[in-house]
């Protein structure tokens, strides 16, 4: 009875823990909120159903992440996230980001500019912003090299500075 | 390590603890201005992936979780009772939300209001005197839009983020100070509903796109003010 009480109790602190970046992360990839809900609803289920399996307290993010990243996976129909061949995407311009200052208007911009980045650049970044994780942590996760997902943040952050750049938040502007 | 390499490190990971990094940032003020325009960008970047959690998934997640345990309940009766009164109390407060009885403390919608008002301030301070048909101009993306606002100042007008959906952030003047409209589209709710906090008060309005929310300093302000937009926003229910 105690060792069960002790699982509930854990179950419990991992969930008010991990489901609000749980829950973040899944909508991003998913961009829908009912959908993201449910990933971590089961997220959590395998987890419940496996607690036995977690021995180390400080791995319960990362086994987490990595549970819902298979729900993600098979929700979405796919054996993995990662499709495209992202090693070969071209030289970046890391200058990217000189002579911009962004404000507290462009928070909305950014947000809109988020749904438009595509998963296999946008899932690194998540795991970067809202995870936490370091890009090595990163790329033991996705199973690529360290080297490919620093490529990968990278050109995320470019794409999404590209976005803003290119097209300005006219919805966000105030009116003059 | 050249400006080259410490650029993509840090475009990388913008928390990057990296001494040979650092030194460069020390010495090399343009690295270290991009390092601050990346830093800036970081953390709106943060911001804006914070979307909303649903209210009471940790909850519904703990309720699925005993429902699912049912091998147990025979040994433990007591769990069953709790997933009982759990299942009935989340099944109370979905009928709240449903049904709009708004008047139970704060819903979603009205702790995102407030906070909404409490984080933005510094709108408050505005004093842009803008016209009416650059105030349309905002709301015409909601499909609202307003006849007049005669004898009042429009302070403020502009899109805003609101839960899930783009809404907007008007301020106006009134004879006890500024006072907010928030127009949230998507945003429906079955009835008019009051909210409040230490410093606010204020009311939810029905639309046809959503719903209207009038928050100011002053209860007498905020009636009077709501029965002008009754009248003046075209679109309103």
């Amino acid at each position: 009875m105690r060792i069960i009480n002790r699982a509930e109790s854990t179950f419990e602190a991992l969930v008010n823990a991990y489901s609000t970046d749980l829950y973040r992360y899944a909508y991003w990839l998913c961009k829908e909120v009912q959908l993201a809900e449910d990933l971590v609803q089961e997220t959590f289920m395998r987890a419940w159903k496996a607690l036995d399996k977690l021995d180390k307290p400080e791995s319960a993010r990362a086994w987490l992440f990595t549970i819902l990243r298979r729900e993600l996976s098979r929700y979405l129909g796919k054996q993995k996230m990662d499709l495209v061949g992202l090693d070969s995407v071209v030289e970046d311009d890391p200058n990217l980001f000189h002579g911009t200052d962004l404000g507290d208007v462009e928070v909305w911009a950014l947000h809109q500019a988020l749904k438009k980045i595509e998963p296999q650049y946008l899932e690194p970044l998540l795991l970067q912003v809202i995870g936490g994780y370091r890009c090595e942590e990163i790329a033991e996760m996705m199973a690529v090299s360290k080297g490919a997902i620093m490529t990968r943040v990278s050109r995320a952050r470019q794409q999404l500075r590209q976005l803003l750049l290119n097209e300005p938040p006219t919805k966000m502007r105030l009116v003059k | 390590m050249n400006c080259q390499d410490v650029r993509r490190l840090i475009l990388a990971d913008p928390k990057l603890h990296d001494h040979a990094v650092h030194l460069h940032l020390v010495g090399c003020a343009e690295c270290s201005h991009f390092a601050d325009e990346l830093g800036s960008f970081e953390s709106t970047l943060n911001r804006a992936s914070k979307v909303e959690v649903p209210e009471g998934l940790a909850s519904r997640i703990l309720l699925r979780q005993c429902l699912t345990t049912k091998h147990n309940w025979r040994k433990r009766p007591g769990l069953a009772t709790a997933a009982v009164f759990l299942l009935g109390f989340v099944g109370i407060l979905s009928v709240f939300f449903t049904n709009g009885l708004d008047y139970f403390g704060s819903s979603s919608l009205e702790q995102v209001v407030l906070q909404h008002v409490n984080d933005e301030l510094h709108h408050l301070e505005d004093h842009k005197n803008l016209s009416v048909q650059q105030l349309n101009s905002v709301l015409k993306e909601h499909g609202n839009k307003i006849r007049a606002l005669p004898g009042r100042t429009i302070n403020y007008a502009g899109a805003c983020p609101i839960r899930n959906n783009q809404g907007a952030h008007v301020i106006v003047d009134s004879a006890s100070g500024p006072m907010t409209i928030l127009f949230m589209p998507g945003e429906f709710v079955g009835q008019r509903s009051l909210v409040k906090d230490k410093r606010f008060h204020g009311v939810i309005i029905p639309t046809e796109q959503g719903s209207m929310a009038i928050v100011g300093e002053d209860p007498l302000q905020i009636e009077q003010l709501e029965r002008e937009l009754r009248v003046q926003i075209i679109n309103l229910s």
